[in-house]
């Protein structure tokens, strides 16, 4: 059995990061979480995650920068990323997808649907 | 006409011989004459052509003896027949006393006699003969006819009272006389009736009848003895046995130059009528056509110009005295007629008639004339408008010029015209007046629901930020809700996670309620809520605001002593104040303090007087100068709208301003020097009278 699945979780708001890492971990991935870019960018420099779930508007540098980033960075471009969002305006999707972000949601969003988007990017925990 | 001559005590009289042609006229004079002047002392002059044909006239004259003591001498005159000599029968019949109609018992020249007949009617009253007074004896001549027609007929298709006519055989003298007599007694009878009372009482009493019967005698004894031998034979062409002639001719000459004179009159009278119609008529059509005052004026001005013989025309009004001020002039220019007082006297009580008035002769009017009024001799007003004493004005030239009779009418007509005239401006001016009012108010309404337009504009940009902000500061604390509830629904977990989400719930909750809270402030803002103003103790205010943005641990605190207390709303200065210090904690570094300054101030604006300033100073990145108004309008909030987090509804600054102003003060933003914001509201001090104080 191959070792578990690794998401990183980057939200500022522990309260939207803690049912999250729970949900995930009883579904069988290995969450990790971090408040903003910073030390979300640690935690890949250090191991890359299987894939990544990112906020988009935190303090310090905002999720869609960062997204930009590791897309154009050729060690990690291949990382899925999925977007989360308190604004759903239909600019802010296109800006999101355009970013190369693999999926798009808008808070609140269901963990259950959130888990399915997870499961068909990367397979089951 | 006749002519009664006191002194040599002679009655002068015209009698005339009318009738269709080849009717027996000139036979009547010739057979009178030759009955009544057996020794030819008087002549009968005949103007006759070749064929017997009377061609200009015959004249007969002769004394017919004493009426009522005066002699009566008679011209008789016969016309030419022919139809086409109608002026020479004008002329002829023209003073006629007495007619005598000598109709054509042939009934081939019926149709003849009735033409005829017309005719003198006609040249009657072209003559100003009146028909009805004017006595005309019918004679019936060639009764000798085996065919005549019957003398009822006659007498019918001619219109004449049964009976009344004579009848005639004039080639053999039978009946001339007596309708010569018939002729003399209506003539004589209406002449008497007629005659001024001076020529009444110097005629003799007596009868009429009886004297002229007597005065004839003679002559119808000498017409029964006559036969056919007694006509004398024909005269041909101009009759050499008449000496006078010439004197006749001149006579007729100078009638009749006289009668073309006075056709001549009346053609230039009707040319000049003619003339006034056209300008009449150019003038409506001018004023018709235009709705320039000046031009509707000037068209009235030039008509009269070019039908009077003024060499000045004008428009003038009258000024609160009276007097005339001319609004336009054409020609001469009138206006020394207004300058001198004795014209501009004049001119005034001519302006105060309601109709036209005239001055036909300048000098006399006004002696001593001043030279610059010489130029002119008569003078005519005739008003326009009687309600602004609009009036026309036309001045005629020296030495001879006239206002006639017919130059008054025509301005009287032109004054009409003009008055339709400028009504139809009045009316076009007060139209297009109208129109300008009417556009400038829709160019006003366009204005202001251009504004209006803008407002809600903005109101609508507002609207969308609100629902925007809202949507957002709600679905996070959702995302945390439904995570953590999605987690103990489906899932076991243990205690401590269970208690996380369950604190994580009530957390997201509360913050929600919080939400919900600063909505209802700003309402309530928006709404205008009484303010519960008191003397507000700084310290307690400020310590309010810091257990309200959570910030006691960030913020250090200085309290001048001069700033005591404010005049205001506890409450309401606390939450300004918390929104700054929750701004300044939230974008502030979180190793750097907030610091808040209260410090007594001087205060502007309409609560001038002692105030204190509340300083909150963080070392935040500041606000970008683009940014700053829209830093303080609501659910605005400065940085990148897509990806910078937003920290709440974007109220803060707009209720913390919206308070400070409620209070009479401010809230300003400046960067610090060295790096960082510092908002500063500044408030009535509780020491300086508030606003409600100094009014009561």
């Amino acid at each position: 059995m191959s070792a578990p699945k690794r998401i990183l979780i980057v939200d500022d708001d522990a309260f939207i990061r803690r049912p999250l890492e729970f949900i995930l971990r009883e579904e069988g991935y290995q969450p990790e979480a971090a408040s903003d870019v910073e030390a979300a960018m640690r935690s890949v420099l250090s191991a890359p995650p299987d894939l990544i779930l990112l906020d988009v508007m935190m303090p310090g540098k905002d999720g869609l920068t960062w997204c930009r980033e590791l897309k154009g960075d050729p060690r990690f471009a291949r990382i899925p990323i999925v977007l989360l969002s308190a604004r759903g305006h239909d600019l802010d999707r296109e800006h999101g997808l355009a970013s190369g972000a693999a999926a798009f949601m808008t808070k609140p969003y269901s963990p259950h649907e959130l888990k399915c988007r997870v499961r068909e990017l990367i397979g089951r925990g | 006409m006749a002519q009664w001559s006191l002194p040599d005590r002679t009655l002068f009289a015209k009698v005339v011989y009318y009738g269709p042609a080849l009717g027996g006229k000139t036979t009547n004079l010739r057979m009178l004459h030759r009955l009544t002047d057996p020794d030819g002392r008087n002549k009968l002059v005949s103007l006759a052509t070749a064929d017997d044909r009377t061609l200009f006239f015959d004249l007969l004259p002769m004394a017919l003896g004493n009426v009522l003591g005066y002699r009566v001498a008679i011209k008789l005159y016969t016309v030419p027949g022919q139809v086409r000599y109608d002026t020479t029968r004008r002329v002829v019949l023209a003073g006629a006393d007495a007619v005598v109609f000598v109709a054509d018992s042939d009934p081939a020249r019926e149709r003849d006699n009735r033409l005829s007949w017309d005719d003198l009617r006609r040249n009657m009253r072209a003559n100003r003969l009146d028909p009805a007074a004017v006595p005309v004896v019918i004679q019936l001549n060639k009764r000798d006819l085996p065919s005549a027609t019957r003398r009822e007929e006659m007498e019918r298709v001619l219109g004449a009272p049964p009976r009344s006519t004579v009848e005639a055989v004039a080639c053999d003298g039978a009946g001339v006389v007596a309708t010569f007599i018939a002729a003399c007694r209506a003539m004589l009878q209406r002449l008497v009736a007629m005659a001024e009372p001076a020529t009444r009482r110097s005629l003799d009493e007596g009868d009429l009848v009886g004297q002229i019967d007597a005065a004839f005698a003679p002559y119808l004894a000498r017409e029964a003895s006559a036969g056919p031998d007694a006509v004398p034979r024909p005269t041909t062409a101009i009759v050499a046995r008449a000496p006078d002639l010439l004197e006749s001719a001149v006579d007729a000459g100078a009638t009749l130059g006289a009668e073309l004179a006075d056709e001549h009159a009346r053609a230039t009278r009707l040319s000049r009528e003619a003339e006034a119609f056209r300008q009449l008529s150019d003038c409506l059509r001018a004023t018709g056509a235009s709705f320039d005052r000046d031009a509707v004026v000037d068209a009235a001005l030039s008509s009269a110009l070019a039908v009077l013989g003024a060499s000045g025309a004008a428009l003038v009004e009258r000024d609160e005295r009276g007097r005339a001020a001319i609004v336009r002039c054409l020609g001469a220019p009138l206006a020394p007629l207004v300058a001198h007082e004795v014209s501009a006297a004049m001119l005034a009580r001519m302006l105060s008639r309601t109709g036209p008035a005239a001055v036909q002769d300048l000098p006399t009017e006004i002696p001593g004339l001043p030279r610059d009024l010489r130029a002119w001799r008569a003078l005519v007003t005739v008003p326009v408008e009687p309600r602004s004493g609009a009036a026309l004005v036309a001045a005629f030239p020296a030495p001879d010029g006239e206002a006639t009779d017919d130059d008054l009418r025509f301005v009287a007509t032109l004054a009409g015209h003009l008055a339709v005239g400028l009504e139809k401006v009045a009316i076009y001016e007060e139209l297009r007046a109208h129109r300008d009012r009417l556009e400038e108010t829709v160019r006003e309404r366009t204005r202001s629901l251009a504004r209006a337009y803008d407002e809600l504009k903005s109101l609508d940009a507002m609207k969308d930020r609100l629902l925007c902000g809202v949507s957002h500061e709600m679905r996070t604390p959702l995302t945390a809700i439904v995570g953590a509830a999605t987690f103990l629904k489906d899932y076991d977990g243990d205690r401590g996670q269970r208690e996380e989400m369950a604190a994580g719930i009530l957390f997201a909750s509360a913050a929600l309620d919080g939400l919900i809270g600063e909505l209802l402030r700003v309402a309530r803002l928006e709404g205008g809520t009484d303010l519960a103003v008191t003397d507000a103790p700084c310290a307690e205010v400020v310590a309010e605001a810091l257990r309200l943005a959570r910030a006691e641990e960030r913020a250090s605190v200085l309290l001048d002593p001069g700033a005591v207390s404010i005049r205001g709303d506890a409450a309401r200065l606390a939450r300004a104040l918390a929104s700054l210090l929750d701004n300044a904690v939230k974008f502030g570094p979180v190793d750097a303090p907030v610091e808040v300054r209260v410090v007594p101030c001087v205060l502007g604006g309409p609560a001038a007087g002692a105030g204190v300033a509340i300083a909150v100073l963080d070392r935040g990145p500041g606000l970008a100068e683009e940014d700053l108004e829209r830093a303080f309008a609501p659910f605005e909030q400065g940085g990148d709208p897509l990806t910078g987090k937003p920290a709440g509804l974007g109220l803060g600054l707009y209720e913390a301003r919206a308070i400070a102003r409620r209070h009479g003060g401010t809230l300003t933003y400046r960067p610090r020097p060295d790096g960082g914001s510092e908002f500063r509201l500044s408030l009535p001090s509780a020491d300086a009278p508030s606003r409600e104080a100094r009014r009561a």
